[in-house]
C-alpha cells in the first residue's frame, strides 16, 4: 500500500509547495511586495551608525594617535610636527592643539571596518559614517589624506619646528649650563677657599658669555639661520650660544652631561 | 563480468564548486555515480587567526573573531568575551547580557537561515532559499542598526557591547519575530515535508548517536542523531538560564535517526526556539544602565593563567582557549579555538563510503560548515 | 526546382525565427516567473530602447520598464564572447555537439501543427517523425559531455543520456495510446480529431466522439496526460529532473566547458526542446489549435488558430517553469525509479485499457 500511500504523499506535499509559490506570484506588486531594491533609482540609507567609511574632521584633531594604536590592521599613518605656541586655534571642545598633523592618512584598502579607532578618540573627531559610496578604481586612491597641509606647508612647518626645536633645545642647553656654571663657580670657589687657605693660586677661569656671539655673527649664515633672523631677531643669540655652548662641551664636564640630557629629554617628547 | 577491470575515477570537487559551502576541496574516488572515498582537503581559507591574536590586544582580537565565523559573527565575539571576561573575571551588566543574548540568538536566525536555505539549494530547491534569504536580510537591517555592521559586527565586546539600543529597535525585534513565524512555516510546506527534499535528504548520511559523539558532533549536528546537549540548557553561560525553551532533537521522523533530514530539521525548529528565547528576552531587558561599565580601558590586569570556555554557537560548541602571560598591554601567549564545523566535517570521510555524488552534497549541506571557521 | 528552394528557404526561416523567439520569449518569462515566486523583480533594466542605444554606441537610458530585452540583450553578449575550446577537447566533436542538439530540436519544429493551414510538414507519420529526431538530440548532449573532457561534464552526459533513454518509453506509451485512439500519426490528423467543444479533446477522454461510454476513457487519459508531461519534464532536463545539469552538483552538466555562442546554442536548443514538448502535449491531448469552443473556431479570424496553439502552450510552459521554482531536484536513481515503477506501470495500464476500448468497445 505504501506505493499508493507515496504517491498520494507525493501528489499532497507538491500541490502544497505549488501553492505557495503561487501565492507569491500573485503577491508581486502587492504590499507584500517584493524585496528587491532598484538600486541606482531607490536606495536604502543605511542606519546613522553604519561603519562605511572613516572621517576625520581634522580642525578638531589633537594628533594624540590613540586612533592609531587601536587599529588592529595599522591602517591610520600618522605624523606629527609640534606647533609653535598659539599657533592653531583650539578644537571646537575647547581642547587645546599642541601639534601640526602634517600626515593623517587612513588605508581604506586595509581598514577592515571595525570602528575600534572611533571609541578612544578623545575629541570625537575621527569616525565611521555611512557614506558606503566610495568605489575606486586603483587601490591608491582609496588612501584618504586628511592633513590640510600642502607638501610646501609641511616642508615649512617641519622647518620652523626644527628652529623651534633647535631653540628650545638651545634654552634648555643654556639653562643647564647657567645651573653647571653655578655649580662649578660654587666648586671653584670652594676649591679656591681651600686652596687660597693652603697657599696663593689663581681663580678658576670665568667662562665668558658676550664673546662667542660675537665670533658666531661673520660666519655664513645657514638658510635656518637666515629664516630665523627675518622672524625673530631675538633668537638669534641663544641659537648662537648653543653652537658655542657645545664647541665648549668638553671644557666643562658637568656641563656636557647637563646638555646631553637635554637632548635625550627632547628626544624622548619626540618620539 | 568480473574479469571485466574497472578503475575507480577521481574526481576534484572544489575549491571552486557551488555548494562546497567555500573554498573547500573534496577528493572524490568514484565508481560511476558511486562513492568509494572522500577526503576533504582543507586549509585554502586558513587565516593565522590564532597565531595572529597573538600580536594582538585583546580587544583588537574581536573584530577578527567575527571573520572565523562569518556567518554567526554575534556568536564568535561571545565566546572570545566570555573567555577574557572569565580569565579577569569581569561582571558583565545584566542589560548586556540581554542585550547579547537578543543579538546572538537573532544571528543565529541569520545563520540557520543558510544553513538549511543553502541545504535547500543544494537539493536544488531554489525558492525556499531565497524567501529564507529575505528574512535574513531583515536580521541584517536590525544588526546593523545596533551594530552598525551587517555581517561582521565586533559588537559583542569585553565586559559589554558596543554601541546602546533604544526601544524602538526593540520594538523593530519584536516586529521581526512576529513576520518570521509564518515564514518558517511557509518552508516547512513548501520544502521540508516535501516529498522530493524528503526522499533527497532521509535515508542519506546517517550518524548513529555514538558515531556523533567520536566525532565530536555538537550542537544541531549532535542534536539530530537524537542526543539532547545544549549548552545553554545543560551548562547554561550568561543568563540562558532564565529563559524557558525546548532543545529540539531529531527524531527520525522521516527516516533513520541522524540522517541529514534529522540535522536540517533540527535547525528549522531551532529557529523557532530562538525567536522564543528573543520574545523572553525582549519583556525581560530594561535599557537603563551604562553598558560601558565593565569594559576595561586596558588588559593591564588579565592575570597569569590559562582559560577554556565553551559557548553555544549555531554550528555548534565552540571553545577558546587562552593562554595568558599577563603583564603590561598584554597579548595572549596562546589562543586556540576549537571548531565545531571543523570536528564536524572529519566526519565526511567516514560516511560518504557508498554513497552518490549527490549525497556527497546533501551531507555537506546538513553538517553546515563554514570554511572561515573551519580554517581560521 | 526554385520554387522548392524558395520554399525551403522561407521555411527554413521562418522556423529559425520562430526557435529563435520560442527560446528568447521562454527566457525571458522563465527569469520573470522564477523571480516573482521568490519575491524578486527579475530583469527590469533592459528594453528595446536602451538595447538599441547600445548597439549605436549612444548612451544607454534607463529606459527599460520591465526588461522586455534582456534576453536578446543576453543573446547578442554571448554571441560577443570568446569562443574557448579546451585544450584536452576533442575539437571536432566539441564544435559538432551544439549543433546536433540543437538540430535535433529544431527539426521537431517541422511536423508541429501549429494550425490547419500553417504545418510545415505534414507529414503522415508526424508523431513517429517527432519522437524519433527529438530523441537524436541526445547524442549531441553525450558527445558535448564526452568531448569537452571534463569529468562533471561526463557524468552529467552520462546521467542524462540514461534519464532520456529511460523517459522515452512512459512517453512513447502513452502517445501510443493516442494513436491507438485516432488511428492515425500525423499530427493534423490527431488534433482535428479533437475539433468541437473542448470537452472532445483527449484530456477529457474525448467524450463528444464516444458518447457516455467515453468517460470510461477520462481517467485514462489524465494519467497519461501527467506522464507524458512528467516524462517530457525529463526529456527536456527541466527540474525536477535536472540532473544532467545539476549547478549544485556537477557543476553545470554536459556544457561546463561551453562558452558564448555555444552555450547560447545549447540553452535556446534546451527552451526549443520545452516548447516541442508542451506543443506535442497541446496537439495531442488539449486540441491543438481549437479553442475548445465551437464558434470562436468557425469565426474564422484570421491568426487565432496558432495563436490559440501558442497561448496553450506557454500556459504549460509556465506549469513547467512554475513546477520548476517550487520543487527540489531527484537523485539519479530516484529518477529511474520514478520512470521504471511508476510512470512505465501506469502508462503499460492505460495503454492496454485503451487497447481494450478499441478493440472490444467501439
Amino acid at each position: 500500500m505504501s506505493y499508493f500511500g507515496d504517491i498520494a504523499k507525493a501528489v499532497s506535499t507538491i500541490s502544497t509547495g505549488m501553492k505557495i509559490t503561487f501565492a507569491h506570484f500573485k503577491n508581486v506588486g502587492k504590499n507584500k511586495g517584493t524585496f528587491t531594491t532598484q538600486y541606482p533609482k531607490e536606495t536604502l540609507t543605511a542606519p546613522a551608525f553604519s561603519r562605511q567609511q572613516l572621517h576625520n574632521n581634522i580642525d578638531d584633531c589633537i594628533g594624540c594617535k590613540k586612533c592609531a594604536m587601536a587599529c588592529p590592521v595599522d591602517c591610520i599613518d600618522i605624523v606629527t610636527v609640534k606647533a609653535g605656541a598659539d599657533e592653531l586655534s583650539d578644537c571646537s571642545d575647547g581642547t587645546k592643539r599642541r601639534l601640526h598633523l602634517t600626515v593623517y592618512d587612513i588605508d581604506m584598502a586595509k581598514c577592515m571596518f571595525c570602528g575600534l579607532c572611533t571609541y578612544p578618540c578623545p575629541t570625537h573627531c575621527l569616525t565611521i559614517n555611512d557614506d558606503h559610496n566610495f568605489i575606486k578604481f586603483e587601490r591608491s586612491e582609496l588612501k584618504y589624506k586628511f592633513s590640510a597641509y600642502s607638501p610646501e606647508d609641511v616642508v615649512r612647518i617641519e622647518k620652523e619646528a626644527a628652529e623651534r626645536e633647535v631653540i628650545a633645545k638651545a634654552e634648555k642647553a643654556a639653562k643647564a649650563k647657567a645651573k653647571a656654571e653655578a655649580a662649578a663657580k660654587k666648586k671653584a670657589a670652594e676649591v679656591a677657599k681651600a686652596k687660597a687657605e693652603a697657599e696663593k693660586v689663581e681663580t678658576a677661569p670665568e667662562p665668558e658669555k658676550t664673546e662667542p656671539k660675537a665670533k658666531t655673527e661673520p660666519v655664513a649664515k645657514t638658510q635656518v639661520e637666515q629664516v630665523v633672523e627675518v622672524k625673530k631677531e631675538e633668537v638669534k643669540l641663544p641659537v648662537a650660544e648653543a653652537k658655542e655652548n657645545e664647541a665648549k662641551a668638553e671644557e666643562i664636564k658637568p656641563t656636557e652631561d647637563a646638555s646631553k640630557e637635554a637632548n635625550s629629554d627632547n628626544e624622548t617628547k619626540e618620539s | 563480468m568480473e574479469q571485466i577491470k574497472t578503475d575507480l575515477m577521481t574526481i576534484n570537487m572544489g575549491p571552486q564548486h557551488p555548494s562546497t559551502h567555500g573554498v573547500l576541496r573534496l577528493e572524490l574516488k568514484t565508481d560511476g555515480e558511486i562513492v568509494d572515498s572522500c577526503r576533504p582537503y582543507l586549509g585554502y581559507l586558513h587565516r593565522c587567526f590564532e597565531k595572529h591574536c597573538e600580536s594582538l590586544d585583546y580587544l583588537k582580537i574581536v573584530p577578527f573573531t567575527d571573520r572565523m565565523d562569518y556567518l554567526a559573527a554575534m556568536n564568535n565575539n561571545w565566546a572570545f568575551a566570555l573567555a577574557v571576561e572569565k580569565m579577569m573575571g569581569i561582571e558583565v551588566p545584566e542589560k548586556c547580557e540581554y542585550l547579547r543574548v537578543i543579538v546572538s540568538e537573532l544571528n543565529r536566525i541569520a545563520s540557520h537561515i543558510i544553513a538549511f536555505g543553502t541545504f535547500g539549494l543544494d537539493i536544488g530547491a531554489f525558492t525556499p532559499f531565497l524567501l529564507a534569504f529575505n528574512q535574513r536580510e531583515l536580521i541584517f537591517d536590525l544588526l546593523e542598526e545596533a551594530s552598525g555592521a551587517r555581517m561582521l559586527y565586533n559588537y559583542i565586546w569585553v565586559g559589554g557591547v558596543a554601541r546602546d539600543v533604544t526601544s524602538e529597535w526593540l520594538k523593530k525585534v519584536k516586529g521581526f519575530c512576529e513576520s518570521y513565524k509564518p515564514v518558517i512555516n511557509e518552508i516547512d510546506d513548501l520544502l521540508s515535508y516535501n516529498k522530493i527534499f524528503v526522499s533527497r535528504a532521509a535515508n542519506v548520511g546517517i550518524v548513529p548517536k555514538d558515531l556523533a559523539i567520536d566525532y565530536g558532533f555538537t550542537g544541531p549536528n549532535l542534536r539530530g542523531s537524537g542526543i539532547e546537549f545544549d549548552l545553554r540548557k545543560d551548562e547554561p553561560y550568561s543568563i540562558y538560564d532564565k529563559f524557558d525553551f525546548d532543545v529540539p532533537i531529531g527524531s527520525g521522523e522521516e527516516g533513520t535517526l541522524g540522517d541529514c533530514w534529522d540535522r536540517y530539521m533540527c535547525r528549522i525548529r531551532e529557529t523557532r526556539e530562538s525567536i522564543k528565547i528573543i520574545e523572553q528576552a525582549l519583556e525581560g531587558i530594561s535599557l537603563e544602565g551604562d553598558i560601558y561599565e565593565a569594559v576595561p580601558k586596558n588588559f593591564n590586569k588579565m592575570p597569569k593563567g590559562e582559560v577554556y570556555v565553551r559557548s553555544e554557537t549555531p554550528r555548534g560548541e565552540m571553545g577558546i582557549y587562552i593562554v595568558s602571560e599577563g603583564g603590561k598591554a598584554p597579548t595572549p601567549y596562546r589562543c586556540k579555538v576549537r571548531s565545531p564545523a571543523f570536528c564536524a566535517l572529519s566526519i565526511l570521510e567516514k560516511i560518504a563510503k557508498g554513497v552518490m555524488i549527490s549525497d556527497i552534497i546533501v551531507i555537506l549541506g546538513s553538517i553546515d560548515i563554514v570554511l572561515g571557521e573551519v580554517d581560521r | 526546382m526554385d520554387n522548392i528552394f524558395l520554399w525551403i528557404a522561407i521555411t527554413l526561416g521562418a522556423m529559425v525565427g520562430l526557435v529563435s523567439v520560442v527560446g528568447i520569449v521562454s527566457i525571458y518569462l522563465e527569469r520573470k516567473i522564477s523571480a516573482f515566486m521568490q519575491d524578486r523583480l527579475g530583469p527590469m533594466e533592459v528594453g528595446f530602447g536602451s538595447l538599441v542605444n547600445a548597439i549605436a554606441g549612444k548612451e544607454v537610458l534607463r529606459e527599460g520598464r520591465i526588461g522586455l530585452a534582456q534576453s536578446l540583450a543576453d543573446g547578442l553578449k554571448l554571441l560577443q564572447k570568446e569562443d574557448i575550446i579546451p585544450d584536452g577537447a576533442d575539437k571536432f566533436l566539441f564544435k559538432l555537439a551544439p549543433m546536433i542538439v540543437f538540430a535535433g530540436t529544431f527539426s521537431t519544429f517541422a511536423a508541429l501543427p501549429l494550425a490547419e493551414y500553417f504545418i510545415p510538414a505534414d507529414v503522415n507519420i508526424g508523431l513517429f517523425y517527432i519522437l524519433a529526431i527529438s530523441s537524436f538530440g541526445v547524442s549531441g548532449i553525450l558527445m558535448a559531455g564526452w568531448s569537452s573532457n571534463n569529468k562533471w561534464g561526463l557524468l552529467g552526459s552520462l546521467r542524462s543520456t540514461a534519464q532520456m533513454v529511460s523517459y522515452e518509453i512512459p512517453v512513447g506509451v502513452s502517445l501510443v495510446s493516442i494513436v491507438m485512439l485516432t488511428g492515425t500519426l500525423s499530427m493534423k490528423g490527431i488534433v482535428v480529431a479533437q475539433e468541437g467543444w473542448f470537452w472532445n479533446w483527449h484530456l477529457f477522454g474525448a467524450v463528444g466522439h464516444h458518447g457516455l461510454i467515453g468517460f470510461v476513457l477520462l481517467p485514462m487519459m489524465v494519467i497519461n496526460f501527467i506522464a507524458y508531461f512528467i516524462g517530457s519534464l525529463a526529456e527536456t532536463n527541466r527540474a525536477p529532473f535536472d540532473i544532467p545539469e545539476a549547478e549544485s552538483e556537477l557543476v553545470a552538466g554536459y556544457h561546463t566547458e561551453y562558452t558564448g555562442m555555444r552555450f547560447a546554442i545549447f540553452f535556446l536548443a534546451e527552451y526549443g526542446a520545452i516548447f516541442v514538448g508542451n506543443a506535442i502535449a497541446v496537439a495531442l491531448f488539449l486540441g491543438g489549435w481549437y479553442s475548445g469552443i465551437p464558434a470562436i473556431d468557425q469565426a474564422n479570424i484570421p491568426g487565432i488558430a496558432p495563436l490559440v496553439f501558442i497561448l496553450k502552450t506557454f500556459v504549460l510552459i509556465f506549469v513547467v517553469m512554475w513546477i520548476r521554482w517550487t520543487l527540489p531536484r531527484l537523485r539519479v536513481d530516484q529518477l529511474m525509479t520514478l520512470c521504471w515503477k511508476y510512470l512505465i506501470p501506469f502508462t503499460l495500464f492505460t495503454f492496454f485499457s485503451v487497447a481494450i476500448y478499441k478493440v472490444f468497445i467501439v
